[in-house]
């Protein structure tokens, strides 16, 4: 075969089908944007850093050692720095699995399948904690349980009650056990959801007619069916579970309660590069030894070939006497971890002096009140400053690029994947673009802020920039919109596609008639999730953003550790309030939150 | 393939990593020359060419790691018409990582710093001219600079001002003075659970303050025997007295907290019965007692009530607008009453290093300071201070 | 000049084969039925001719324009081809009514909206789909979209016409009428097709020629009655014909003509069969009858083989009967109208003749010869 008309060829079919040039371009933007960080922390963790020559005599910055290796893992301070944290991490991880993944699935299996009440309205609520930042049951449970032994103003539980509650209670492992468990309840409930209504009857139906109860039927047809999705939940808990900051550093540090997490923030705090980067490294070890521990155990059936679209109806199942005790548990669950702490918060920001909790200390200062310097150093109320509401408007700029980016990525992405399905650039796509979300958030952020603060190559310093907060989120959140891209994109038979190429109709075309209105929703769905995570994150960004780049996170973080408590809760208050809008909006547009 | 990806990543990444070269370079003298800074400054400044200039110049960029800054902003662009101020306020970390990560991207974007890190700051960005100290000759009300501030608080870096970092106890359930008079008191078991600081491991002072402690074990054994009327006796494996009483306060289970604020609330509020100590809190909390707060120092414990650590101001290397950045350091100073560019830390707990300003807490003022407490040595910490941090990361 | 012509065309999936140096030839106005099992490279060819799917190597002729060539590395976008081609699953857009789904391939065309309008109107009458046209296509029943897929090739007024497996998701009977309906579009458009199907009745209902395919090959390209009754190999003996037919292995024991033959299973009784051709002495050879091809008699008769009923399946106008042969018990499938058949009772003794059939060579699996044919033997 002659060259040129192989090479004619060739361009010929990269016109004709986007796919392979796109996927090159992805593989491209993913190996800069995942894999070279990667190598950058790998490289960077053998080598001294800036405080190398005051651990290390004679140490140079640069020069290659296998010191913070050593100091980790197997020095005099290993069980401090590393084992320690991590058996903590470890411990919270299972345990907020525990709690997480029961509840949701018993909450799953009330909603789709039994005659429990106000099933709408349970479900909608059922989401809201994982649409609201994960410390929001944090900080609420320490609103309630703060003991005056740890500083500042005692919790309504002391104030009102006078009892002082322990240390185990207000702070450490049960309190962050309890507020994550509660905020990865959705992960399970919307899985388990999902699967329980797509399952076909006549599996059930067919077990029921050879005579099994309906225990038996729940536990030996239905519990194996919906496990590949009860897997996908573990998974997705178990490695937030690890990676989380927020609620571990909220709950954890006042008592020395460190989780690895915690303690990479610390080394990249006290500016310990490699160290932090040692760390990091076992923690994306770490989760991607759960996930792929996942698969083997549950099988790398990933979609059910159970399903099929007919005989989704399913009998609704009597609760009986149990019905009353089944909603009551539903809306104290609700009452408690959704409506209590967002109540709580809301009554935290109009209170002039925290802890007192009088008619007469009410005021709207924080949220309307000029600068008083008695209260907060002077610090405005929250429509008044100028700081504030510029970091609101950070957010939602930050957000809503980073969700449109995430949603046309995850679709383009999802096209690539599914249609070159099989291929070794599939597969590599699909894999890194899943990469990012076993690197924790924190250790994320601090990579980028060591790559791409300078000009690197052809792209120009971003530091201090909007565009690197949304480059970061992107990256971090693509494995969201990849997969509501792939999951799309599967539903788009690719004969759609070619009939339409049969008359003629060049890419383009086929994208804007065929392709984007049949992917809405998927699209709809990353930008959702996309939007929602961006908006509440915190440890991807902590390290990253400046003065101008300023969010409502990290100014909520900073007025955290400066105890503006009202400016600090009024801000979440608002993100949560966003968000709830954001997602009420999207829905309305059609998308919803999938996995 | 495999190989040679390693290898291009690994030349990449040393590439990326910066080297400091050793000289000035072109760039930098240009700068230092067209601004009159460090060799260039000249023995008189004539401070109306530099507010001429400045307003050529349009505006200034502070980071600062005080929310206060805002107050002198509004004090210095009403003395100081046609120059705009933008100011930050950031952690110290915060400022040092943005410094160094904007100067490695070729930003050149902030004139004064204003931060406290101290070993980061002399032993590190100074060195390396990431900032370059500057003094102005004379002061807002004509005096001679070198007249009205020490010699050791111009150099190496120009000090703002000095707090301390101490022992507060709540006076309301307290009146006859501090229930302890000694460090070694708060290891004692009536202590247990009683004591409160910020977390040494998210702030660089609160792990100086650890690290003089055992700078200076001597001090702290000589203090147990005065306590306790018998020498010292080491737990096994700990070296000094510093470390021993590191070690005690923790196993006398020390209560961490995110901020200074929540310690010093958690002692000063009215109305307790049994209200904690504060170990390292900054000294100027004690202006919250305007807010009903009923904080008061320890003034004559032993050894010392704490540490004494300075707040810095220095212009950043080829800062943008350095005549500005010059008047607002100026500015800042203040004046022999004080003065409406110090007048928000002209406040109780806080120190100018100038002499002829009337100290805020007459019975100590700065010579008085030197004795109750222990001044940062950024030398000793450079070289052992990392020790102590991961002594302390070992007895968690 | 064929309109369409493949030229030692081959496809590779990875490691697998889909279509081994094929040569094909399709004249104007034909149509052409690409028939074999799942896997035979019957849609591979399919949508390479439509280009879909591209060659690693050979040519594809439009009449006297190359649409593809590897050689010469011309490849013709599917758009660019005057084809049409529906769909196994139709392929209807769902977000889009009928109206605009049929309309679409007309919107670059140039023409107006009244024009468009207009067309779309007379095609969908032709289909009797008037009053859908405002309807989405999941509003519709199966025969119902696919007349719509059929609208939406047609209204383009292609060359060729391109179908894969259209009828298959539909029930039988629909299948009955739409085949119909395809073979007087056919005859009323005049249009050279391509029609890919595994359904054997379906080819020889509907096609002027026959490509019977296996593992990317073409087995015998012939007119439908061609290949019914003398397949070039056991494959497609094998293959067409329902119930499927059978199989008879045997030696040669006198060249003849007429030639005489022992079956393995039943050695005994010489067969003889109606045949002017000789075949070799000895040589091992399997005769393939069809069902209908079997003659009965409740009676022995010479020349017959005996054999017992093992079922009977009558469905209504003719009977379908499974025998075992005496001794042996290899199975027998006989074709007949149920009157005749309605004597046979269960494990009822019988005899059965071969009144035509072919006679393949057991290694080779090719035909040697006919036998029984009125006026073909000599051709085979």
């Amino acid at each position: 075969m002659n060259t040129r008309a192989w090479l004619r060829r060739r361009l010929l079919r990269l016109v004709r089908r986007p796919e392979r040039a796109w996927g090159l371009g992805l593989i491209l933007v993913l190996l800069v944007f995942v894999v070279i960080p990667l190598g950058y922390m790998a490289v960077h963790s053998f080598m001294f850093d800036s405080l190398g020559p005051r651990y290390v005599r004679g140490a140079v910055p640069g020069e290659l050692t296998t010191f913070y290796w050593q100091r980790v893992l197997t020095g005099g301070l290993a069980r401090s720095i590393f084992w320690q944290p991590f058996l903590n991490s470890l411990l919270i991880a299972i345990l907020m699995t525990a709690i997480a993944l029961p509840t949701g699935a018993l909450f799953a299996w009330l909603v789709a399948r039994t005659d429990v009440p106000f099933k709408g309205f349970f479900s909608a609520a059922l989401i809201v904690p994982y649409i609201v930042p994960s410390w929001t049951v944090g900080l609420a449970w320490l609103t309630v349980f703060k003991s005056p032994r740890f500083g500042g103003q005692p919790g309504l539980l002391y104030a009102v009650l006078g009892i002082d509650p322990p240390a185990w209670l207000g702070y450490g492992l049960l309190p962050i056990v309890i507020s994550l468990g509660i905020h990865y309840v959705p992960y399970t409930f919307i899985l388990l959801r999902g699967a329980l209504t797509t399952i076909d009857a006549q599996l059930e139906e067919s077990a029921e007619i050879l005579g099994s109860k309906r225990w038996e039927i729940l536990r030996k047809i239905t519990f194996p069916l919906v496990l590949p999705a009860l897997g996908s939940a573990f998974v997705l808990t178990f490695g937030k579970g690890l990676g989380e900051f927020g609620t571990q550093a909220f709950l954890g540090l006042p008592i020395r309660y460190y989780t690895l997490s915690t303690r990479v923030y610390a080394a990249f705090q006290n500016r310990q590069q490699a160290e932090g980067y040692v760390l990091t490294l076992i923690l994306i070890l770490v989760t991607t030894l759960t996930v792929f521990a996942n698969q083997k155990l549950i099988g790398a059936r990933k979609r059910y070939t159970t399903i099929s679209g007919k005989g989704a109806y399913h009998r609704v199942t009597k609760l009986g006497r149990w019905r009353r005790p089944a909603t009551a548990l539903l809306g104290a669950f609700i009452l408690l971890f959704v409506a209590g702490p967002l109540g709580l918060i809301t009554l935290e920001t109009v209170m002039r002096y925290e802890g007192q909790y009088a008619l007469s200390n009410l005021t709207l200062h924080y949220w309307i009140g000029a600068g008083d310097p008695m209260l907060a150093e002077g610090q405005p109320g929250i429509f008044r400053s100028s700081f504030i509401l510029g970091a609101i408007g950070n957010s939602l700029q930050l957000a809503v690029i980073t969700a449109l980016v995430c949603g046309v990525l995850g679709i383009m992405l999802g096209y690539v994947v599914v249609r070159m399905r099989g291929t070794v650039l599939s597969r590599s796509i699909e894999f890194l673009s899943f990469t990012p979300y076993m690197i924790p958030g924190i250790a994320f952020g601090g990579i980028y802020l060591s790559l791409f603060a300078r000009s690197w190559g052809p792209l120009p310093a971003l530091y201090g920039t909007l565009t690197l907060l949304v480059l970061t989120c992107t990256m971090k959140y693509l494995p969201f919109a990849s997969s509501s891209g792939v999951a799309a994109m599967h539903q788009i038979d690719p004969s759609l596609e070619e009939a339409a190429e049969l008359h003629g109709a060049r890419w383009g075309r086929r994208f804007v008639r065929i392709l984007a209105p049949l992917a809405k929703s998927g699209f709809l769905s990353a930008v959702l999730l996309t939007l929602i995570t961006t908006m509440r994150t915190l440890d991807l960004i902590v390290l990253l953003v400046t003065p101008q780049t300023r969010t409502m996170t990290s100014i909520l973080f900073r007025f955290q550790q400066q105890s503006f408590t009202q400016h600090a809760y009024g801000i979440m208050l608002l993100i949560v309030i966003i968000t709830l809008i954001g997602h009420f909006a999207v829905r309305r547009l059609g998308g919803k939150i999938e996995f | 393939m495999f190989k040679i990806s390693v290898a291009f990543l690994t030349g990449l990444i040393l590439c990326g990593t910066v080297v400091w070269a050793q000289g000035l370079t072109a760039t930098e003298e240009a700068w230092l020359k067209a601004a009159q800074i460090g060799p260039y400054q000249p023995e008189v400044e004539d401070w109306d060419a530099i507010y001429e200039a400045a307003k050529a110049e349009g505006k200034v960029v502070i980071y600062s790691l005080s929310s206060r800054i805002f107050q002198v902003v509004d004090s210095f662009m009403a003395a100081y018409p046609g120059i705009q101020v933008e100011a930050y306020d950031m952690t110290d970390v915060e400022q040092v990582e943005k410094l160094i990560r904007e100067q490695g991207a070729g930003i050149y974007n902030v004139d004064v710093v204003f931060l406290a890190g101290v070993t980061t700051l002399i032993k590190e960005l100074l060195p390396q001219r990431r900032i370059w100290n500057y003094v102005p000759t004379t002061l807002l009300d004509g005096v001679v600079t070198a007249e009205v501030i020490p010699l050791e608080f111009r150099e190496p870096l120009l000090h703002h001002s000095l707090e301390a970092k101490v022992v507060f106890y709540n006076f309301e359930t307290y009146p006859d003075g501090c229930p302890v008079d000694n460090l070694w008191d708060l290891t004692r078991p009536e202590w247990r659970g009683r004591i409160q600081m910020k977390d040494p491991s998210l702030t660089e002072e609160n792990i100086n303050f650890l690290q003089t402690i055992v700078q200076h074990a001597d001090a702290m054994a000589t203090a147990y025997e005065l306590e306790f009327g018998e020498p010292l006796v080491l737990s096994p494996g700990i070296p000094n007295a510093g470390y021993e009483w590191i070690k005690r306060i923790v196993d006398n289970q020390i209560v961490l907290t995110q901020s200074d604020g929540d310690a010093s609330k958690a002692v000063g509020t009215p109305g307790q019965t049994n209200p904690p100590l504060t170990v390292s809190v900054s000294s100027s909390k004690i202006r919250d007692n305007a807010k009903g707060q009923k904080l008061a120092i320890g003034w004559d414990i032993a050894p010392v009530v704490g540490i004494t650590k300075p707040n810095f101001m220095a212009i950043a290397t080829r800062a943008p607008h350095p005549n500005a950045a010059k008047l607002l350091i100026r500015w800042m100073l203040g004046d022999a009453e004080g003065g409406a560019g110090y007048a928000p830390f002209y406040v109780q707990g806080q120190w100018s290093p100038r002499t002829d300003m009337p100290p805020t807490l007459p019975e100590v003022a700065l010579d008085v300071l030197k004795e109750k407490t222990w001044f940062l040595d950024p030398d000793w910490i450079y070289e052992h201070g990392l020790e102590v941090q991961d002594f302390w990361l070992s007895i968690q | 000049m064929p309109i369409i012509a493949i030229r030692n065309m081959t496809k590779r999936f990875g490691q697998t084969v889909a279509v081994r140096e094929l040569d094909l030839e399709i004249a104007d106005g034909e149509f052409v039925t690409l028939l074999g099992p799942s896997g035979c490279g019957k849609t591979t060819t399919l949508r390479c001719l439509s280009g879909l799917e591209e060659p690693d190597t050979g040519e594809i002729h439009f009449g006297d324009r190359c649409v593809f060539s590897s050689a010469r590395g011309v490849v013709v976008p599917p758009g660019g081809r005057g084809i049409g081609l529906v769909f196994q699953h139709y392929a209807l857009w769902p977000h889009m009514t009928v109206f605009q789904n049929v309309a679409f391939g007309l919107r670059k065309k140039g023409l107006t909206r009244s024009e468009i309008r207009t067309r779309v109107r007379s095609t969908l009458g032709v289909l009797g789909l008037d009053e859908h046209e405002g309807r989405y296509p999941s509003e519709l029943s199966g025969g119902q979209q696919q007349r719509v897929a059929l609208a939406r090739m047609i209204v383009t007024q292609p060359e060729i016409l391109l179908f894969d497996e259209p009828l298959s998701n539909l029930d039988a009977k629909l299948r009955m009428t739409l085949r119909a309906e395809l073979k007087r579009l056919h005859g009323e458009i005049g249009a050279t097709t391509v029609y890919v199907t595994h359904d054997q009745l379906e080819a020889l209902t509907l096609s002027t020629r026959i490509a019977v395919m296996k593992d990317g090959v073409v087995q015998q390209m012939d007119t439908p009655q061609e290949v019914y009754h003398f397949p070039r190999n056991l494959f497609v003996a094998e293959f067409m014909g329902n119930p499927t037919a059978n199989f008879l292995p045997a030696t040669v024991t006198s060249a003849g003509p007429p030639p005489t033959v022992a079956l393995q299973w039943n050695p005994d009784v010489p067969l003889v069969l109606p045949s002017p051709t000789p075949l070799p002495e000895s040589a091992e050879v399997v005769i393939n009858v069809r069902p209908e091809d079997i003659g009965f008699s409740v009676t022995p008769q010479s020349g017959y083989l005996p054999a017992t009923v093992y079922a009977t399946l009558p469905t209504g106008a003719e009977c379908i009967t499974y025998g075992r042969l005496t001794p042996g018990g290899q199975e027998v499938v006989l074709k007949g109208p149920e009157e005749e058949h309605a004597c046979l009772g269960l494990n009822q003794p019988f005899w059965l003749g071969l009144k035509r059939g072919n006679v393949f060579d057991a290694r080779e699996g090719t035909l040697i010869s006919s036998f029984g044919f009125s006026s073909r033997e000599e051709d085979s």
